[in-house]
């Protein structure tokens, strides 16, 4: 349809070359709708093409896009490769789609898209832009790039390329670290932890991973294929509402309960889809999870429904812990002539030996042994010491769930076997959500359920993928890698100049000024910038605040490859042109990369660089990609050589840990007094907290089916199904009554930091005690989904210092660990 | 519909797991994108309800979607996706002055929309409200017609047009321009959670006879005898452990 | 015509031409119908977008008009035939007044259903593609039956006033065909309503009788109420036992009516089903269509009913008058109670309720308890198309001569019915003003 195009050309026309005021600039405002088309009937010949749909969704769904005359007119479902690259057999896998990503047709076609490079005309943030050339606006950015790094240092221009888009040249590990490191800016870093979902990798790089091994890259992230869900009797989602946020893996957990009558148990402050789908659903005051985990391993150790043959195998349970440093006894201190090795107790013949003792017949996994004038212990009985504390009683008082139901949960988790884990990353977005993780894998280990199938702790399953690329020369073509300057360390740069001044920052694929926590704080550092460009096809928050927006394309517009979440690769190819003048990431850098004199490293198309990323055709190819030819790549989405299949992590139970065990008591973790899962009550979010009797809610603010984050937001058609766009805050009636509140009253919502308005929406679902607001809507110029303000007005950046062990996942936003007020506003 | 050949009509029915289906609107998006539906035009939408809830029960907790019954911690949520019907013996085919309804013999009710008069007695008959009538110039989302696309003619009669005409009614068509060709329904296809069934009832095999004869479907409103052609799996009791 | 063919004395005429009274009553109509008009071409462009109806309610003032005219044909038609079959005399005086008003509304009724429809333009698929199980379709042909029957009987009982001796027999044919017709008219449109299992506020089989008795009782109120103006203004003489007939058989009528509406509250109360309880408790006290109900009850029920028949307000001057009026305003309250609530209260309701059909970015596209304001065209096309009646039945009042004192005679040639009969009772209007007289 050439009719909204048409009508904003013409628009345009008026303006190119003079002054506009942002009265002219219709092509700026969002305008929801357009009126009944001329055209009655589609003519012409369609073609269909397959993509990823790489949007910020771990759904990572296929998309069938139909297009006539250069125009989408549908999109649907598309079906799965079913052979791997060498040929093998791939799991069943249906074709998938939900909502948003049919939504993307209007999404593309939006009138609200940036059609044009503009330049700021106003004030920072008064909406008053000048429409300016590609050629005027790369010439802007270089030099002010060159500028600001001669002044401050080259690190102080920030490249902040997130998880908007999962694609790989224009996504979460795009093009834009590979321009921050030829000209030596810093970058965000790109693991997917941007801003909330990074606590919970770090929990499983403790256990599961040593992070000082270069092996390890800094530690990674990764999952169980979702298919292999099939295989669980019981499968638990821990703050993860996967009827929402990942649609159609639902499917495989309802196939699970068709098959094999696995049981789905919801663990969840929020009666959210998910739980009421849910045989059992267990209503936990947020922020207590560990304490619930605690006392089902309690109930475990006492009921002996640990497995110990596991145990002795495959964790470090048996290793014994000096008891006054809490660091692992080592061989060569307390054993004559013994290699520096862990130290067990022989059952079999009552000795202390090292851990790779021939003679080793049973290492006692519990217990307190005589070591020269020490007692000490097992980690397995450091484990059972510690948790005892949290009987059913003890643990419901920290939890709120009725004893019964906590010995229930127990009872099914030391029997049912196997037993998987889907963590959300809700659970992430805790200060602690890296302990919660930890005690996760601690109860999985001590059930046997690690690195089997149908077990184990899912959050995210695309870790794989990302080893079948050649990241790190992507990134860094010269061989030196960019500085990575953290999102939470952001405004200390801008602000502070810690650790170092940051004045210059483009934003590609991100919703910075909005998605990320502490937002009044954010907004001030990027107002204080020099300098600050803004990608998007969308006028976001940020783009508001921008001295240049680029207009960026769509997942339709451009050439590119998604991997995420699923163990298959779709290949993305350009389905129509870039709309109005409208550019890919990659190419707005090689224009940018030109001007700074580094144009020399953005020759490539993006078919090159997939070759060169993934060693097409070459010997040196990861083995998950060995053997794949481009055909095969682009003709249907082909599933990695896994092993096993469906992709299990740890399957062949080696973990790339010190100990080559799975470490539930994590030494390095000793100075935070974390080395086991024990229970901390959260860092703000918590009764304890002298904060609590001001802001006696914990406020939460997750995430919904209808929006996917801050995109999809002015979509009418998925405006009109939820409550016409209108962000609400959900509230349990009791809370509501005590506040005078009524269904649909405009309330404030504030703490110490900021507040927002937006209307109540009063609700049994949700645990009283516990407010809820879906994060994404907007708060733009010109666009507000909440009354005024936006959740993140609330939310804070306290970073968890222990975290900074794992380098890939150094800090995190803690959204949920939040405690707010609630009052009605008289209108 | 109809095997030129062999003469075989099928008696098509589609069938809703509501153990499955968790309201997440994706099949409404689909049929509203498959169809070219304006804004404010929904053939197929996701009722919150609770489980097995007779439809005529009590009113409901909250004029809010995903909003349950009961009160915290005793919840109880579930979803009705509702489009037309196809009721065999459909109260707006009966009421309908001029025979712009009609019933195929698949069991599909369709519209004429070269014939209806904008009368809408139909919506005022049909039990389910899903019938929409296009009140004046219709908004669309921008970027054009999308969906199917094109006419579709049923026995010489128009069923489908992209852009509907002012003041005539419309509603879900079973995709007869869909069926006719052996695919399913979109929202069929599209469901990510295969909540949807589309079969052949005749067929004892196939997989919507067996949700039917043995899964225990039932019909919406069956005391109306509107018998209709789409069922609905009724919510298992699950396990609930002990609280 | 068959009037065409009686003389009329023409001297009549041309004095009621110049009246400057009738001339801005003329006037008037004229202007109500052409601002009526003109909001029915708006509407034609526009579509029904128009009006203040949407998929939830989505029928609105033009069909609760319709049934309120439909219901008020009734009276007329009845009481002439009622004066034959039944050879009540005291309502012979009112038979050609009842008629013309029975015709007048009939086809302003049909009118009403137009600017109702879509599709306006394929109006004839009526008759090329009928659907016999509609009832809609067998309304649409009652309907013209009774339009064509009243102008038949009109002429006939205007044949009959001009000369006492012709077709006699064919006007005691016609009494007897003309009850059956109109209790058959009221009961099809009843069953347009009350054939639906789908909104269980009109699935009753009482809706037949209710809309029979309501219709006799709106009827012989329009019909008290337009001899009692044709008594003012047009110099129509209402005799006193007519008068006590009449007001005996309104307030019988309305006995009649409300308890046929209790009947169906009893009926929804002991059930207790939900669905019924939760449509009747929108018009109960408390819900949102009460005035509706205190509409019903209060305004149209007992109030008229006190003037209608307790002793002291009976002397009221007028208050025959205000009696019928204020049960003209029930019987519409329950005419748009009956079509509204029916709607509002959709028989499955979950949220988010049904698809509206139209888009307002701001707000939901969905409605679960339906909500309906008519819109000014609504309101322009029912009052230009009442003016039409009026209009109708003016013209008819004075080319029929219907107060021409010469013509007021006992068709059947009995006792002689003119206005020296008996005292005039407190509530005679003794006292007219002239300003509209036709006649000195
Ligand atoms: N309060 C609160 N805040 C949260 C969360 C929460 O739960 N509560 N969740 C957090 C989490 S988990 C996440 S992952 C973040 C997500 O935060 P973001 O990644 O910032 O949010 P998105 O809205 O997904 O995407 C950002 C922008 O990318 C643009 N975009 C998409 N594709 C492309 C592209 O190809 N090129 C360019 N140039 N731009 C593109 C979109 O238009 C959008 O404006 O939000 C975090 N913020
Ligand atoms: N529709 C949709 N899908 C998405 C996204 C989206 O924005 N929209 N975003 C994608 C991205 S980037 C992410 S990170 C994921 C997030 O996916 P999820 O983690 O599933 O989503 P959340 O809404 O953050 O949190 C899930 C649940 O955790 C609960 N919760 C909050 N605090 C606690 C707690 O302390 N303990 C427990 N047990 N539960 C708690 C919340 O009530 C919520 O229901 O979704 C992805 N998928
Ligand atoms: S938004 Fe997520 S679930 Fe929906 S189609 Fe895209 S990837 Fe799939
Ligand atoms: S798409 Fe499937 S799961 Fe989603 S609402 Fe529709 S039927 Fe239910
Ligand atoms: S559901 Fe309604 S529209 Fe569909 S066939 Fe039945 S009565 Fe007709
Ligand atoms: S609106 Fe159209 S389809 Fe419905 S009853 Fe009237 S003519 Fe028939
Ligand atoms: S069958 Fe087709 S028209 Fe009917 S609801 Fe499904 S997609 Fe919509
Ligand atoms: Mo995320």
């Amino acid at each position: 349809m050439e009719f909204s195009r048409r009508k904003f050309l013409v628009g345009s026309a008026a303006t190119v070359g003079g002054v506009a005021l942002a009265d002219h600039l219709r092509f700026l405002q969002p305008a929801s709708v357009s009126a009944a088309t001329p055209e009655s009937v589609i003519t012409g010949t369609e073609t269909i093409y397959r993509t990823g749909h790489s949007n910020n969704c771990d759904g990572a769904c296929g998309h069938m896009i139909h297009v006539v005359d250069g125009r989408v007119t549908e999109i649907g479902p598309a079906h799965w490769g079913t052979k791997t690259v060498s040929g093998a057999a791939a799991p069943t896998f249906h074709p998938r789609i939900c909502l948003r990503g049919l939504s993307q047709i209007a999404n593309t076609y939006s009138p609200n898209r940036i059609k044009y490079p503009y330049r700021r005309v106003g004030e920072r943030g008064s909406g008053k832009w000048q429409r300016i050339t590609w050629e005027e606006a790369t010439t802007l950015i270089a030099t002010n790039f060159k500028q600001v790094q001669e002044k401050y240092g080259k690190k102080a221009v920030w490249i902040a390329p997130y998880t908007g888009s999962l694609a790989l040249i224009e996504g979460v590990v795009g093009a834009g670290f590979r321009l921050a490191s030829v000209i030596g800016a810093s970058a965000g870093d790109s693991e997917g932890d941007n801003e909330g979902d990074s606590a919970t990798p770090a929990g499983w790089n403790y256990v599961l991973v040593d992070p000082d091994n270069p092996a390890n890259g800094g530690g990674f992230f990764t999952g169980h294929e979702s298919v292999d869900f099939l295989s669980a009797k019981a499968i638990v989602f821990w703050a993860n509402n996967v009827a929402e946020t990942s649609i159609p893996d639902w499917r495989i957990m309802l196939d699970a309960r068709d098959a094999n009558g696995t049981q789905l148990i919801s663990v969840d402050p929020r009666f959210t889809p998910t739980s009421a789908a849910s045989d059992a659903w267990l209503p936990i005051r947020p922020g207590s999870d560990t304490a619930l985990i605690d006392g089902i391993m309690n109930y475990v150790f006492l009921h002996k429904l640990y497995d110990a043959d596991y145990i002795r195998r495959y964790t470090v349970g048996p290793y014994l812990v000096d008891p006054t440093s809490k660091r692992w006894l080592r061989a060569n201190d307390v054993l004559p002539g013994a290699a520096n090795d862990f130290v067990v107790y022989d059952e079999t013949d009552a000795t202390l030996k090292a851990a790779s003792d021939p003679s080793l017949t049973s290492a006692a996994i519990l217990g307190t042994y005589q070591v020269g004038n020490l007692r000490a212990g097992t980690a397995l009985q450091a484990l059972a010491d510690m948790v005892s504390k949290y009987t059913p009683e003890y643990t419901e008082h920290l939890t709120d769930i009725p004893k019964a139901q906590i010995v229930s949960l127990a009872k099914t988790w030391g029997t049912v076997k196997p037993l998987a884990v889907r963590v959300g990353f809700g659970l992430s977005h805790w200060y602690h959500g890296d302990l919660h993780m930890q005690a996760l894998l601690t109860l999985q280990a001590i059930t046997g359920n690690i690195g089997e199938h149908g077990g184990g702790v899912t959050t995210f399953a695309g870790g794989l993928t990302t080893t079948a690329f050649d990241l790190f020369n992507w990134w860094n073509p010269t061989g030196t890698p960019y500085a990575v300057l953290e999102p939470m360390d952001f405004c200390d740069a801008v602000l502070k100049d810690d650790p170092y001044p940051v004045r210059a920052a483009w934003f590609m694929i991100d919703n910075f000024a909005q998605q990320m926590s502490d937002r009044n704080q954010v907004v001030k550092a990027m107002k204080a910038l020099d300098f600050c460009v803004v990608s998007d096809y969308n006028l976001s928050a940020t783009a508001d605040i921008a001295d240049l927006v680029l207009p960026a394309c769509t997942y339709i517009e451009k050439t590119d490859l998604l991997s995420s979440n699923n163990f298959y690769l779709q290949y993305m190819p350009k389905i129509i042109e870039p709309l109005f003048e409208s550019k890919s990431d990659l190419d707005a850098i090689r224009l940018v990369a030109q001007k700074m004199g580094v144009g020399r490293y953005f020759t490539e198309t993006p078919e090159t660089y997939l070759k060169q990323i993934l060693h097409l055709g070459k010997s040196d190819a990861d083995p998950t990609v060995r053997g794949l030819t481009w055909e095969q790549l682009t003709t249907e989405a082909v599933h990695l050589n896994t092993d096993p299949m469906p992709y299990v992590p740890f399957f062949n139970k080696q973990f790339p840990t010190k100990s080559g065990k799975i470490e539930f008591y994590v030494e390095m973790l000793v100075p935070f007094g974390q080395e086991l899962c024990e229970h901390q009550e959260p860092i703000e979010a918590s009764p304890t907290n002298t904060l609590f009797k001001k802001y006696p809610l914990v406020f939460l603010s997750t995430h919904t089916r209808f929006r996917t984050h801050s995109q999809f937001v002015t979509l009418p058609w998925l405006n009109e199904i939820n409550n016409g766009g209108d962000g609400f805050l959900e509230i349990n009636p009791k809370d509501a009554t005590r506040r005078n509140i009524s269904d649909g009253d405009v309330v404030r919502v504030f703490n110490d930091r900021g507040d927002m308005k937006v209307r109540a929406r009063l609700t049994e679902a949700i645990k009283p005690g516990v407010v809820n607001c879906y994060q994404g809507g907007w708060d733009t110029i010109k666009v507000k989904s909440y009354i005024e303000g936006h959740p993140n007005n609330l939310t804070h950046q306290f970073a968890k210092p222990a975290q900074a062990l794992i380098p890939n996942f150094p800090s995190n936003a803690a959204y949920y660990d939040c405690l707010a007020q609630v009052e009605l506003v008289r209108e | 519909m109809t095997d030129e050949k062999t003469k075989y009509v099928p008696h098509h029915v589609m069938v809703v797991d509501t153990n499955r289906c968790v309201g997440c609107w994706t099949c409404a998006v689909g049929c509203k994108e498959i169809n070219n539906e304006p804004l404010g035009f929904w053939w197929n939408r996701i009722l919150t309800t609770a489980p097995n809830q007779s439809t005529t029960a009590a009113p409901p907790a909250s004029e809010n979607i995903d909003v349950p019954r009961g009160v915290f911690p005793d919840l109880e949520l579930a979803y009705l996706p509702v489009a037309c019907q196809h009721c065999n013996d459909a109260p707006c085919v009966k009421v309908c002055p001029v025979q712009a309804t009609y019933r195929r013999d698949d069991g599909a009710v369709l519209i004429d929309y070269e014939r209806c008069i904008g009368c809408r007695y139909c919506m005022a008959a049909c039990p389910y409200g899903v019938r929409i009538f296009n009140w004046g110039d219709a908004e669309y989302a921008p970027g054009g017609i999308v969906g199917y696309g094109k006419n579709y003619y049923d026995d010489g009669r128009l069923v489908f047009t992209p852009e509907r005409p002012k003041g005539v009614v419309e509603k879900c068509t079973f995709c007869v321009e869909r069926i006719d060709v052996g695919e399913e329904p979109f929202c069929v296809e599209v469901c990510p959670i295969g909540a949807r069934v589309f079969g052949d009832l005749n067929d004892a095999d196939s997989e919507v006879s067996q949700l039917i004869n043995e899964g225990g479907a039932v019909q919406l409103h069956p005391e109306l005898g509107t018998d209709p052609n789409v069922y609905y799996v009724p919510v298992r009791k699950r396990v609930v452990r002990e609280s | 015509m068959a009037i065409n063919t009686v003389s009329l004395p023409d001297a009549a005429e041309g004095k009621v031409a110049k009246s400057v009274g009738v001339q801005i009553w003329y006037a008037l109509l004229a202007l109500i119908g052409v601002i009526g008009f003109a909001a029915w071409i708006y509407e034609l462009d526009h579509g029904l977008a128009a009006t203040g109806m949407r998929d939830v309610v989505s029928w609105g003032m033009y069909i609760f008009t319709f049934a309120f005219f439909i219901g008020l044909s009734a009276g007329g038609l009845i009481m002439a035939s009622s004066a034959e079959v039944f050879g009540i005399k005291a309502l012979k005086p009112l038979a050609r007044l009842g008629v013309l008003s029975a015709a007048s509304c009939v086809a302003v009724a049909a009118l009403m259903i137009i600017p109702d429809l879509g599709q306006p333009t394929r109006i004839l698929n009526l008759v090329r593609h009928p659907n016999w199980s509609s009832p809609l379709l067998w309304d649409v042909l009652i309907i013209t039956v009774y339009f064509i029957f009243s102008v038949v009987d009109l002429s006939v009982l205007q044949v009959h006033a001009v000369e006492p001796t012709r077709l006699r027999r064919t006007m005691r044919l016609l009494a007897y065909i003309g009850l059956p017709t109109a209790v058959l008219l009221h009961s099809v449109t009843a069953w347009i309503f009350g054939l639906q299992i789908s909104r269980t506020w009109w699935n009753t089989s009482l809706m037949a009788p209710l809309f029979v008795v309501s219709a006799i009782l709106s009827g012989t109120a329009l019909v008290t109420l337009l001899a009692l103006a044709a008594e003012r203004w047009g110099h129509f003489n209402l005799p006193n036992d007519t008068r006590e007939w009449l007001r005996k058989f309104v307030a019988m009528a309305l006995l009649i009516d409300l308890f046929f509406v209790a009947c169906d509250y009893i009926t929804i109360f002991w059930g207790n089903v939900p669905a019924d309880r939760s449509a009747l408790n929108l018009v109960l006290p408390g819900g949102p269509y009460s005035w509706l109900f205190w509409g019903e009850w209060l305004v149209g029920g007992l109030v008229p009913l006190a003037f209608l028949m307790v002793p002291r307000l009976r002397r009221v001057s007028g208050s025959l008058g205000i009696a019928t009026f204020l049960v003209l305003i029930g019987v519409y309250a329950f005419r748009i109670e009956l079509v509204i609530v029916g709607f509002v209260n959709p028989l499955t309701q979950f949220p988010p309720g049904n698809a509206l059909g139209t888009y307002n970015a701001t707000a939901s596209s969905f409605q679960l308890v339906g909500k309906y304001t008519p819109s000014l065209v609504e309101y322009a096309i029912t009052l230009g198309l009442c003016a039409l009646f009026a209009a109708i039945f003016t013209t008819g009042y004075r080319r029929l001569h219907l107060a021409d004192g010469k013509m007021i005679r006992d068709p059947l040639g009995s006792a002689s019915l003119t206005r020296d009969e008996g005292p005039p009772t407190s509530d005679d209007n003794s006292v007219r003003d002239t300003t509209l007289a036709t006649k000195p």
